[in-house]
Parts: structure tokens; sequence; C-alpha cells
């Protein structure tokens, strides 16, 4: 079995620049009950101009991943090991100063609670005007027609919008400004924390629908993480599946969702039922999520995993890379997929 | 056919909101003259955005709100016109499965003490130790085992899909007929949602429950109806937009509404997720309550809207066996719009 280092030199054909690499990435959190432990020796690689969805459940790692890219950190949080490689730079070596360019002019973020990310006493034209201020940037009219371009791009009025206040907005409109906030420094890297969870069906489609389009047209990296695998089928290039803390399968898009390989990104895929399809073979995923505070040993996965063997309860295992910008950490994925 | 357990007629409910600077009070009213019927051992389905009113209709039926007017009627009685021990009755018979267990719970008291006390209040247990058993009983019927592991945990201590297990065995505790599940799987992970599903239907084959299962995902809504049979109800700005017979409604939608939240409904497959557009909608946001459009509410934001949509009001019209708020209904059903 070959290890992530090892075929990353075999493999350096590929040609396709990485701007983000996480390597061995393991983060703990100070909990009551004992060390919760968030991210796993997590690997990560993001390629130049794709939107990598990543998926996982509630506790899967995902939303510390994001922060930990931006070193936001938390009080309790603890980070035990590994690096973030950014355009080959070590995130966390990174002096104040460095740190302060990086966030939002290399790497910008939309958080889950996008809908409370403005501030309430400012209108929307003085959130543009003091972020561009805060990266040194005070030619306020050039701002200004930047960001005017910006929520043109994501169908909103400028003209009104910019004067507005966030309790004068609805909350799909709110998530628009706050992206293209997100957008206003052309960062090479636009995480997205959740950004469709807190709004409603249809403006979460219509949501979606426009970062497709930015990202065309922009050609800008993104990260969307969510834990609804169905959104990431409309927007991601590529799509990594989290796991207590661990990625388990990544892999291009149409793979995951037509030839899954791991026997949790196939049994998520069947767990939920949408408006098409045979709706009599959706099924739920039996036993519950690992507990963070005390994972089960060797393969997360086991206990719920129907092809478990004594392996996979006992040894850990590797993500191994099989394709083309695809990797799989599964002792068994050959057996069950019958290569 | 069985009997009717719960039904509503013309059923509305407004909301006093007051303005913060001077000026009248204002009412938006958030369920809108509401006809349903739910028959023993039978599932209605209850869909709809954010706003729609989908809660407060549950709500009103469990004699939790008082309407403004209209009616609720359980086993052919109105719930407000009850004696004081008729409605105790009524109130042990219908329960509710809230959308987040974690403030369901009160947070400083084991889960046996939050079980047993309704089984000690209604009588049904005579002391603690009958009600422990009986504790028991119910947690191992919705999959906690073993019961003795929960029954002296605090609701912190347990992740969702526990709680909400729990939170089922309590309104399953006091054996009512009528379980209204106000979005009870929204909140849990996508792996456990369907068990949750499966299990309620489970208990409904054993105790011979109705639910009024309240959500807005239509994915579920299909996996629901399609496992446990009933009726599907569209709701838009307070009021019923559509109403029938099973998945149909969603597999073949007749109001314009309805067809949109399929339209919009996510897809787990990127080919097909993608050729799909932008829905149609005149605007995308829903209108607030306190400024509904005249005519069909739907109006300002359908894409098939007329002059007429604008002015009238629709009537229910009855296309094939469903109930359809839209001038248009039939051409809808046709094909034509």
């Amino acid at each position: 079995m070959e290890s992530l280092q090892e075929t990353e030199q075999s493999n350096s054909q590929e040609e396709d620049e990485i701007i983000l690499s996480i390597r061995n990435l393991t983060i703990d959190f100070k909990v009551p009950r004992g060390l919760l432990r968030a991210v796993d020796k997590l690997n990560l690689d993001v390629y130049k101009g794709e939107c990598l969805g990543i998926v996982g459940e509630s506790g899967s790692g995902k939303s510390v991943l994001a922060h930990a890219i931006l070193r936001l950190k938390d009080p309790n949080e603890i980070i035990r090991d590994g690096k973030i490689l950014f355009e080959g730079r070590n995130v966390f070596e990174f002096s104040d100063k460095e740190l302060r360019e990086y966030r939002w002019k290399d790497v910008s973020i939309v958080f889950q609670g996008a809908l409370t990310s403005l501030n309430p006493v400012l209108r929307v034209i003085s959130h543009m005007v003091d972020t561009a201020e805060a990266h040194g940037i005070r030619d306020k009219k050039s701002v200004i027609k930047k960001a005017t371009e910006l929520l043109e791009m994501v169908r909103l009025d400028s003209d009104v919008v910019l004067r507005r206040y966030q309790h004068e907005l609805s909350g799909g409109m709110k998530q628009r400004v706050v992206s293209a906030l997100a957008l206003l420094l052309d960062p090479k890297l636009v995480i997205l924390d959740e950004p469709t969870s807190a709004l409603d069906m249809l403006t979460q489609k219509f949501f979606v629908k426009i970062l497709a389009e930015i990202k065309r047209k922009k050609n800008i990296t993104m990260m969307f993480i969510t834990h609804d695998i169905a959104t990431v089928a409309e927007i991601a290039d590529r799509v990594a599946v989290m796991y207590a803390g661990k990625v388990i399968e990544v892999g291009p898009v149409e793979e995951i969702f037509y030839n899954p390989l791991h026997p949790y990104t196939k049994a998520l895929l069947n767990s939920i039922p949408s408006v098409v399809g045979d709706v009599s073979q959706f099924k739920p995923i039996p036993g519950i999520p690992p507990d963070p505070v005390n994972p089960p040993p060797g393969c997360r996965f086991h206990p719920r995993c129907p092809f478990a063997t004594d392996t996979c309860s006992k040894v850990e295992p590797n993500l191994e890379k099989i394709g083309y910008k695809r990797w799989i950490s599964c002792h068994r994925w050959r057996e069950i997929n019958h290569v | 056919m069985s009997e009717v357990l719960v039904e509503t007629k013309n059923l509305v409910k407004e909301f006093k909101i007051r303005r913060r600077f001077g000026g009248g009070d204002r009412f938006i009213r958030a369920v809108d003259n509401v006809s349903i019927t739910l028959r023993e051992g039978e599932n209605l389905a209850l869909v709809g955005e954010s706003g729609s009113g989908k809660s407060t209709l549950g709500r009103l039926t469990l004699g939790l709100l008082r309407p403004t007017s209209g009616n609720v009627f359980y086993m052919g009685k109105d719930i407000w016109k009850m004696t004081k021990e008729e409605f105790r009755e009524f109130r042990r018979n219908a329960q509710i499965i809230h959308q987040d267990p974690y403030s369901s719970f009160n947070p400083v008291k084991t889960i046996f003490y939050s079980l047993s006390t309704p089984l000690l209040h209604h009588k049904i247990a005579r002391n603690k130790r009958e009600a422990y058993h009986m504790v028991a009983d119910l947690l191992r019927r919705v999959g906690l085992e073993p019961p003795s592991d929960f029954m002296n945990r605090y609701p912190s201590r347990m992740s969702g899909g526990q709680l909400q297990r729990i939170a089922i065995a309590r309104a399953i505790s006091l054996r009512p007929k009528y379980i209204v599940a106000d979005e009870a799987v929204s909140m849990l992970d996508a792996s456990l949602r369907l068990g949750i599903i499966d299990l309620l239907l489970d208990l409904q084959k054993e105790y011979g429950l109705s639910y009024l299962f309240i959500t807005h995902d239509l994915g579920i809504t299909r996996y629901f109806i399609h496992k446990g049979g009933g009726k599907v109800a569209v709701m838009y700005l307070g009021s019923l937009v559509e109403l029938g017979e099973g998945e149909e409604v969603i597999r073949n939608p007749y109001h314009p509404y309805t067809r949109i939240l399929v339209e919009a409904s996510p897809i787990p497959d990127p080919k097909m997720a993608r050729s799909r557009g932008i829905p149609k909608l005149r605007s995308l946001d829903i209108p607030s309550l306190t400024n509904v459009p005249p005519g069909c509410k739907f109006s300002s934001r359908c894409p098939y809207a007329d002059t007429i949509c604008e002015k009238k009001v629709p009537e229910y019209r009855k296309v094939d066996d469903r109930l359809v708020a839209c001038h248009y209904a039939e051409q809808f059903k046709t094909g034509e719009l």
C-alpha cells in the first residue's frame, strides 16, 4: 500500500498547480470530558481553479479545518501536528504581518453564520470600504466600483444595497452581500463554510447557481464546505468526504457520485432521498456517528460498515492514491468494488 | 374508511405585530383559512418554506395556540369547546416532536426524570418503580439499548440522534393517537434521518398513530409518504396551495409553487443538478407576511402569473383527486403551462 507522500513524487506529471496543501493535520479540543480530536492526521490538496466540495456530517471536523486554514484558533484548540501549506508557505509559521496579508487577500471565508456576519450599525458600503482600508487600499472610488461590480455579479441592485443596513436585507441578500465582501480583494482561495444552510430552499438553489457562475467567470479557487452532499453535486469539481476528522475519499465529482468506492460514501449517498430516482432504494446508515472524544480504533467507520473485518477494527487505513486526483482510505475497497 | 381524527375548518391564526415607533398595531395572518382532515392511522405531510405557517398550523391542531377564527376538531369535538376533563384527555392524546431535541429537554434533569414525569402525572405509572420499568421499555422500543445506560444521563451528554429518539419515546409514552412531528429530522445528520423516519413508521404500525409530518425537505417527504402512505399538503404564506394523495404531488405537481419547490430541491446527481437552471421566479424572496400580495399570494413570484392572478384570489379547484389553489391548475396538469 502506498502512502500519500510517496505517491506524490511518483505522480509529479499531474500538472495542475496545488494552491493549498494540508499534511498530517491533527487538531484537538479541550472539552470537559477530555480531548476531542476534531481533525485527525488529515491530508488534502486543493488545486488552483477548482471548487473542492468538502462533505461531512456534524462533528466530522469540516468547519475546524476551514478555520485552521485561516489560522483562526479557538482558545481550547490545540494544534497537535501537521502543516498547512499555502502556495508552499506554512501558514503556521506566518508572522503577524504575513498573517494579516494572507487573510482576506490570499484566502477569504464566508462563515456559517453569514446572516449575522455583518455589523448592524454599518451600511453595506462601509463594510466594503473598511475591509479594503484594513488592507491598505485607500482609493475609495475604486473600492466602490469594485463592490458595485461584485454586487451586480451576485444579482443585487448595488445602488440600493450599498446604502442599506443588514436589517434591511433578507437572508438571501445578506448571504450574497457577505459573499461579495469575501471576493472584494480578489482572493486566491475562498472558503465557504455551510453557506446555504441558513437559507430557504429556493434561495439556496439560486445562491448555488450564482456561485457556480462566479467561479466560471473569475476562475477562483473555492472550498465549499457542507453537510448537504446534494448541494455539492451542483457546484464542486472535486469532492472530499470527511468522517470522524479524516478525509476518507476524494475524487472528481462524477466519480464520487456515480462510482463511490468507500462504504461510507456509498451509504451516505443512499441515505439522502431526493425528488428524483427510485425512493425505495434509500436506506439509513445503521449505528451512530463516532464519539470524537472516544473514537473507535482502526477504521473509524468500522462499527457501522457492513464490510468490516477484524483488520478494520484494529488497523487504521491510510489515505491511498488510486487514480487521477483520487484517494481512498479503506482496507477493502478493492474487494468491495471488485477491482 | 377509518374515523376522522383531527380536522380543521377554515382555520385562521393572526398574530399582532407591535409597531415600534407609534402607529396602530398590525396583524399578520400566519394561517389563512386552512381546512385539513387527518384520519385515524393515516399521515399528512405538510410542506413549505420557512414562514409558510406550517408550524403554526401544527400547534393549532394541538391546542397549543388558540385560533383567531375557525375550528379544530378532535374526534368530532371542537377542542376549544371541550370540558376541562375532555381537553386534558385530548392533550394526552395529541403529542409533538420538536425540531431541536436539545432545546426540548430540561438540561438539568436526567432522561429518566424527563420520561417518567408525564407517566406519573397522568397516573399511567403508579410509582417510581413502575415508571422505571415503563421508561426502560420505551427506551428499548426506540432502539436505545441497554436502557440503563441512558436513564441517568443528561441531554447534553447525548448525540442529536439519540436525543431525538428519546423525544420520540416521550411523545409515545402516553399512548397518544396523534403526533405532530415538526421538522423532527431536519436537525439530524443525513445518515440518521431515515432511521428516525423508519422508527416513526414502525411505531405507527404498532400503535395506530396518525402523524402530521412537517418538513421543508421534499426528498424526506417523498421517503416518508412512500413508506408510510398518506397525503401531502403544500403551504405558502399561510394558505394551503395544493393537497393530494401520496408521492404523486411531488412527482407531478399541479400548482406552480409546488412545481418550483420540486425544481429547486437539491439532487445528488452532478449531471442532472447542473442541467437545471435557476428557478424561474419573478422575485426570489418570499414576501413578508405584513405585505402579502393581493389576489393569488404567489402571484408576486409566480413565473406564470397574469393580471387575473394579481387581482383574484384563486378558489380551490378539484383536479383529479387533488385540491389546487391556482387559476390555471388544469393547464398545469395537462402540461400546457
